[in-house]
C-alpha cells in the first residue's frame, strides 16, 4: 500500500501573533508541523507497523519546510517529497487541493492522509476538495483505521451524534484528528537512519501543474484584509468562602436575567 | 442574489442553525431555496418554507437515512446547480464540514469554514473567519462564481415563522455507492439537548479528576436543562466522549451561558466558547487563564462549589414552579 501523508508547516498559534501593515508579522514566529498532520502521520506508521506500506511525507513551502520533512522520516516514512515553487505561495485549500491531486495521479498512491485541519487557519478543506478532485471517497475526523480483512480499511470517526464505524474502499483521503492519539518521538535510531534518506525536490512543472492553477492565480478565496480581534472583557473573580460565593453567583445568574428559562 | 440553505434534521425536525440560515437569507433579501436529505424528511417542507425557502429540493429515501459525503453531495450539488445558488450555506457541524468544501470542489466554487460574519453586497459576497486559533480575523473574498459558506449555530438570528409554502422539487436518489460503507454508530449524544444547538452548556475538565466529579458536571446540567461539554484533557482520558469535545478539535459552541469548571482555559479551548453570551469559570487557581475570559469567575473548589450550586439552583426551580401552581 501507497501512502502519501500531507504535513503543513504552520505558525505555532501558541505564540504571540502580531500583524504588520495588513499582513502577519514576522518577528518572533516560529515554524512547526501542524499537530494534526502529525497524527495523519501516525495513523499512516500505525498501518505501515501492521503489514506492508510506503509511506512518502510531502510538505509544500519555502526550505524551512525540510525540518518538517526531516522530523517525519525520523518517525518512520520511507520517503519525503518537497514541493517547492514560488508560484505557490497565497494558494487557498482548493489550489492546494489541485496541486496535490496531479501529483497523486503521477504517483498512484492508494491513500491520501492529512490533517483534518491545519492550526493557523482550521479551515478543514484540503482533504475533502482533494478527494473530490481525485473523485476517491473521503472519510474525515478519523480517530482510529486499520485494515479490513474483506479489503480496503476500517476506520473510526467522531460525527455529530457520536463514534461512527465505517469501511472504505482504496484508494481514499482520509483526515484525521489529533484524537487519533499522540504522535510517535522520534527515536535516536529513526534520526540516523532520516540521514540517509533522500529528499525528492519537485517543482510544479514536474508534477504537471501549471503554475497559474496554484497561487493567487488558482485560489477560489483571497484574503482581503486582517484584523485582529478585540478580545472579551475580563469580568469579576470572587475569592472566599465558597456557601458564600457560591450563593452571590445564583443572584447574579438569576437576577440579572442572564439564566434563559 | 440566489441562495441555497442545506438543511439538516435531527429525529424529526429541522435543526435549529438551518433555520438560523435561511432566516438571515431572508433578512438579506435573497432568493432562497433549501434542500434537504434523508429519510422521511418530505414533511418537513413547510417548516423550510416558513422561514424562508421558496423552494424546496427533497431526497428522501431509506438509503439516504444516515449522512455519508458521496450520496449526499450528489444530491446537494444536484440542488445547488438547478437553483443556481451563488451563496450555499451550511451549518459548521460534522456534516457540515465533511460535506461544504467536497460541494465547493465540485461546483469549482471557493468555501469559507465557520463564518463570524457574512455580508451580501451587490451579488458579491464577504466573509469574516478567525484564523490562529482566534488570533486574526480574516476577511476572505471569493473568486469563483459560487461561494460555499459554513456558520456556526447561533451565528445569525433565527426570525419568527411566518407563512408560505414552498415550490418542492424531488431530486432523485443516488445509486448506493459501496465505497464507504456505515456499519455502526455508536451513538454519545442526548436526543435531548444538542450540544451546538444549547442554550446552557455546563463543560468539565481535567479538575473533574474522575467519575465522580463528571457525575457532579452531569448533574448540574440535568438541573439546568443543559448540554454537556468537555476539554480535550478529559474527552482523550476517556471521561468524556469525544463528541463532547469543545475547542478547536471539537465543537464551537456559542450558548447563552458557558460554565467552565475545573476548566484550565487553553487557546485551543478558547477558541470553542469565547463566542458564548456568558462564561462562568470555576476553578481553584486564581491565575487559570480561563478567569481572562469570564464574565465571572469563582476561585473555588469544584467539588465544594458545584454542589451548592446545584442545590441553590434547584431550590430556585421548585419556588418558580410552586408559584406558577
Ligand atoms: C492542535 C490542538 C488542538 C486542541 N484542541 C482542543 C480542543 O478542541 N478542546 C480542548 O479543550 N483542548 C484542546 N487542546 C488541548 C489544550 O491545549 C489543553 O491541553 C486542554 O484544553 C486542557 O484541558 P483542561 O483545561 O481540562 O486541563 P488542564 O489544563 O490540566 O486544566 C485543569 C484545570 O482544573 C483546575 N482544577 C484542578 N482541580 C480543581 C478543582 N478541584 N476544582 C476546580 N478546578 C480545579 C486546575 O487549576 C486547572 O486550571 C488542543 C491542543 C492542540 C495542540
Amino acid at each position: 500500500m501507497k501512502i502519501l501523508v500531507c504535513l503543513k508547516q504552520v505558525v505555532d498559534v501558541e505564540l504571540n501573533i502580531q500583524l504588520k501593515d495588513g499582513q502577519i508579522a514576522d518577528q518572533g514566529l516560529r515554524y512547526v508541523i501542524n499537530a494534526y498532520d502529525e497524527s495523519a502521520l501516525e495513523a499512516a506508521l500505525q498501518l505501515k507497523d501492521a503489514a506492508e506500506a510506503d509511506v512518502t511525507v510531502l510538505s509544500i513551502g519555502p526550505d524551512r519546510v525540510l525540518e518538517a520533512l526531516r522530523k517525519g522520516l525520523s518517525m518512520g516514512a520511507d520517503r519525503a517529497i518537497h514541493l517547492k515553487d514560488d508560484a505557490f505561495a497565497g494558494s487557498d485549500s482548493y489550489a492546494f487541493a489541485k496541486a496535490v491531486s496531479e501529483l497523486a495521479k503521477a504517483r498512484g498512491y492508494d491513500l491520501v492522509v492529512m490533517g483534518k485541519q491545519a492550526q493557523d487557519t482550521d479551515a478543514a478543506q484540503g482533504g475533502p476538495m482533494l478527494a473530490e478532485f481525485l473523485d476517491w471517497p473521503q472519510v474525515t475526523n478519523l480517530i482510529f483505521a486499520q485494515r479490513s480483512p474483506e479489503g480496503g480499511l476500517l476506520v473510526r470517526r467522531v460525527g455529530d451524534e457520536g463514534k461512527e464505524v465505517l469501511t472504505v474502499q482504496t484508494p481514499a483521503v482520509l483526515t484525521i484528528s489529533n484524537d487519533f492519539g499522540e504522535a510517535r518521538i522520534p527515536t535516536m535510531k529513526g534520526i540516523m537512519g532520516a540521514k540517509k534518506k533522500e529528499i525528492e525536490t519537485l517543482s510544479l512543472a514536474q508534477i504537471g501543474v501549471a503554475a497559474d492553477a496554484v497561487g493567487v492565480a488558482g485560489s477560489m478565496t483571497e484574503i482581503v484584509n486582517r484584523e485582529q480581534p478585540e478580545g472579551r472583557k475580563t469580568g469579576r473573580k470572587v475569592t472566599g468562602e465558597v456557601g458564600a460565593i457560591t450563593r452571590e453567583l445564583v443572584n447574579w445568574l438569576v437576577n440579572d436575567g442572564k439564566l434563559p428559562v | 442574489m440566489k441562495a441555497l440553505v442545506i438543511a439538516e434534521t435531527k429525529g424529526n425536525s429541522i435543526k435549529k442553525v438551518s433555520l438560523e440560515l435561511l432566516s438571515q437569507c431572508r433578512r438579506w433579501g435573497l432568493e432562497t431555496s433549501a434542500v434537504v436529505v434523508g429519510s422521511g424528511v418530505s414533511g418537513l417542507c413547510d417548516e423550510l418554507a416558513a422561514y424562508g425557502a421558496s423552494t424546496v429540493y427533497v431526497a428522501d429515501d431509506a438509503s439516504l437515512e444516515r449522512y455519508l459525503t458521496l450520496p449526499y453531495a450528489k444530491v446537494v450539488s444536484e440542488a445547488a446547480k438547478q437553483s443556481g445558488a451563488q451563496l450555499v450555506l451550511v451549518s459548521g457541524s460534522e456534516l457540515g464540514k465533511d460535506l461544504a468544501p467536497r460541494l465547493a470542489a465540485r461546483l469549482g466554487a471557493g468555501a469559507v469554514t465557520d463564518a463570524k460574519a457574512v455580508s451580501v453586497d451587490g451579488g458579491k459576497v464577504t466573509v469574516k473567519s478567525l484564523a490562529y486559533a482566534g488570533k486574526v480575523m480574516n476577511q476572505v473574498a471569493f473568486k469563483s462564481d459560487v461561494a460555499v459558506v459554513t456558520a456556526q449555530p447561533g451565528t445569525f438570528e433565527l426570525a419568527d415563522k411566518a407563512a408560505g409554502s414552498a415550490n418542492v422539487v424531488r431530486l432523485e436518489t443516488p445509486e448506493s455507492d459501496l465505497r464507504v460503507v456505515l456499519r455502526e454508530i455508536l451513538k454519545e449524544t442526548s436526543d435531548k439537548v444538542d450540544l451546538g444547538e444549547a442554550n446552557i452548556v455546563v463543560a468539565g475538565g481535567r479538575g473533574m479528576k474522575g467519575p465522580e466529579g463528571v457525575k457532579l458536571i452531569e448533574s448540574l446540567a440535568d438541573t439546568l436543562g443543559a448540554a454537556i461539554g468537555g476539554s480535550r484533557a478529559v474527552c482523550d482520558s476517556g471521561l468524556m466522549p469525544h463528541s463532547c469535545q469543545v475547542g478547536q478539535t471539537g465543537r464551537v459552541v456559542a450558548p447563552q451561558v458557558y460554565f467552565a469548571i475545573g476548566i484550565s482555559g487553553a487557546i485551543q479551548h478558547l477558541a470553542g466558547m469565547t463566542g458564548s453570551k456568558v462564561i462562568i469559570a470555576i476553578n481553584t487557581d486564581p491565575d487559570a487563564p480561563i478567569f481572562n475570559v469570564a464574565d465571572y469567575g469563582l476561585v473555588a473548589d469544584l467539588f465544594e462549589a458545584v454542589p451548592i450550586l446545584i442545590s441553590e439552583l434547584s431550590k430556585i426551580k421548585a419556588g418558580a414552579a410552586t408559584a406558577a401552581r
